[in-house]
């Protein structure tokens, strides 16, 4: 055995694995090498702590335990991974080769407007809360069914009794028939006006043609208007008072679908009721008051004085009253059925139209000048016929599509 | 003929004083001269004086080399001491068990080693499972179906020597 085979030897000295032998032949070789002889001696350390039992098992079982890169030969291990790409892949495939799914339409999202809320209504006197509950029932048993046909004699009555004022005459010419008759609308009525508050006959009314479409808007108009009425002057009419600033800040789309939310109502062309100056055509009838008491148009009020403007309509309509792009007052009137608007100084636009307006209420007096504009209004102050009665008549006798009117109240301040 | 007896040489006594001249040298390489020469006239001693019945080259090596071993350590522990000597035969004999000087070293070497071991590589590991188990080379040839059984020597050889660069060159920690 050569030297360095002899070398190879040690590492066998240390562990105790050495045959007799190969023990001699290293022996003989360190007692002849001092190279081997040293390295033999500092395996001395290593075979001291061999040939004890505890360093011994300490060693061993480092060996025992695996590796730290051994888990790379477990089958296990490659299984694992296997799988896992596999579904990888698979999952790949199943997403590329499936067809798009289709969408579900997305949910379809309606702008709806709430239907506004009602003003509250402030009763000014116990004694008129006994008459407005007398009226209340009177209009509740003759309320028609919303968008239904009954006989007229319920739609009038309906109609609240109209008392005229003391300087009416009743030899007063009637008011002629309106210009525009819907298709099923009553016989004209003619005659005094005494003749005229009376009810009419329901069994002439339903004999005669079908029912024409009753004003169930009126009827609610009714309701609204005189929930909380207050006797100004005559006693029958009402007063709506709000309480909250009179003002309707609504303007553009906002607007438009105010009015179509709004119940329909003043359709039905009814001929104005022994109001003096309501002659032939579609129109409305303005009145200021101060104080309770009606002043001419021209009045000149203190600056922040309050005033109030009384607005009838001769004809079931749509009002607006407009100051501004600001609405104080937009809905449907029933003919001859005032409504008030507690104001002050400023510059009013009335605008009173058979049908509710679509557009924006921004441009609602633009565009009704515009449509307007060469129409001959007539415009009849009462002042002139009738001592007490400040009221300004604003008439319209185009016919359609120029029915309306267009009237602008300049309250005057010093 | 020995010339300090004048009696005529033994193998037993070729074979110390070849021991003497290895021992010296590899101690001189660790210690100075006379350290060195006084080391070894004690290993010598010792085997006179304990083991005079152990006559055989085979035993006599490497018991000579645990002798030496011990009285290098005991050189180092009191030049440690810095001149506070005091002479070996004033302390009563210990008993056969490790002192706890000893214990703490080979704990610590065997620590070392179990932390080397296990950085070995599959092969490497198997091997020395298989030396520690108490088997031979030749087994191992067989066991590991190595060609012959210097394929194992070689084997063996190389491992040993990774295994001794993981614990940095000496089996021992150096101080």
């Amino acid at each position: 055995m050569t030297r360095p085979d002899l070398e190879k030897l040690l590492g066998g000295y240390a562990a105790g694995t050495l045959t007799a032998e190969e023990r001699r032949a290293l022996f003989d070789a360190a007692l002849a090498d001092q190279t081997l002889f040293d390295a033999l001696a500092d395996e001395e350390a290593l075979r001291e702590v061999l040939a004890d039992p505890a360093c011994r098992e300490r060693v061993q079982s480092a060996l025992v335990e695996p590796p730290r890169t051994i888990w790379l030969r477990r089958p296990a291990v490659w299984a694992l991974a296997a799988t896992v790409a596999a579904a990888v892949v698979l999952t790949v495939a199943v997403v590329r080769t499936r067809p798009a799914r289709v969408m579900a339409p997305a949910p379809q999202r309606i702008a709806m407007a709430k239907k506004p809320e009602l003003p509250d209504f402030v009763t000014s006197a116990p004694e008129q809360r006994a008459a407005h509950a007398s009226r209340q029932q009177a209009v509740t048993e003759a309320r028609p069914a919303p968008r239904g046909f009954t006989p007229p004699a319920t739609v009038t009555a309906a109609q609240p009794a109209f008392a005229p004022p003391a300087s009416v005459s009743a030899n007063e010419p009637a008011p002629a028939a309106p210009v525009k008759e819907l298709a099923a609308a009553p016989p004209a009525r003619t005659g005094s006006l005494a003749s005229r508050l009376q009810p009419s006959a329901p069994a002439a009314a339903g004999a005669a043609a079908p029912a024409p479409p009753p004003p169930p808007a009126a009827s609610t108009q009714a309701v609204t208007v005189t929930s909380a009425s207050e006797a100004i002057s005559p006693a029958d009419q009402t007063v709506v008072r709000l309480k909250r600033p009179a003002s309707l800040p609504v303007t553009g789309r906002d607007a438009a679908k105010l009015i179509k939310v709004m119940p329909g109502a003043g359709l039905t062309r009814q001929a104005p009721e022994g109001k003096a100056g309501s002659g032939a055509g579609f129109g409305l009838r303005y009145t200021l008051i101060r104080n309770g008491a009606e002043v001419p148009p021209d009045t000149t009020f203190s600056p922040g004085e309050p005033a109030r403007l009384r607005v009838e309509a001769d004809e079931g309509g749509y009002l607006y009253v407009l100051a501004g792009k600001r609405a104080l007052f937009a809905g449907s009137v029933p003919a001859n059925r005032p409504v008030l608007i507690d104001t002050k100084e400023r510059v009013l636009h009335l605008v009173l139209l058979p049908e509710p307006d679509s557009g924006p209420l921004s441009t609602l007096v633009s565009r009704t000048r515009q449509q307007f504009s060469g129409v001959n209004l007539r415009v009849q102050g009462q002042t002139e016929q009738r001592s007490g009665d400040q009221s300004v008549s604003v008439q319209n006798s185009s016919p359609p599509p120029q029915t309306g009117v267009l009237a602008d109240v300049s309250i005057n301040s010093r | 003929m020995d010339p300090a007896t004048e009696r005529p040489g033994t193998e037993r006594d070729s074979v110390l004083a070849a021991l003497r001249e290895r021992i010296v040298a590899y101690a001189a390489s660790r210690l100075s001269r006379d350290a060195a020469e006084d080391l070894a006239q004690e290993v010598l001693l010792v085997i006179h004086e304990k083991y005079g019945n152990v006559r055989e080259p085979a035993e006599l090596l490497p018991l000579s080399m645990q002798i030496l071993r011990y009285k290098m350590m005991a050189h180092f522990r009191k030049s440690a001491r810095h001149g506070d000597e005091v002479p070996v035969e004033d302390y009563p004999l210990a008993d056969d068990g490790d002192s706890p000087e000893d214990y703490a070293r080979k704990k610590e070497i065997s620590v070392r080693l179990a932390a080397a071991v296990k950085k070995l590589g599959v092969e490497c590991r198997k091997l020395m499972r298989l030396k520690l188990e108490g088997r031979t080379f030749s087994e191992i040839r067989t066991l590991l179906g190595a060609r012959s059984i210097n394929t194992v020597y070689t084997w063996d050889f190389r491992c040993r020597k990774h295994l001794l660069e993981l614990m940095s060159g000496s089996w021992e920690a150096r101080k």
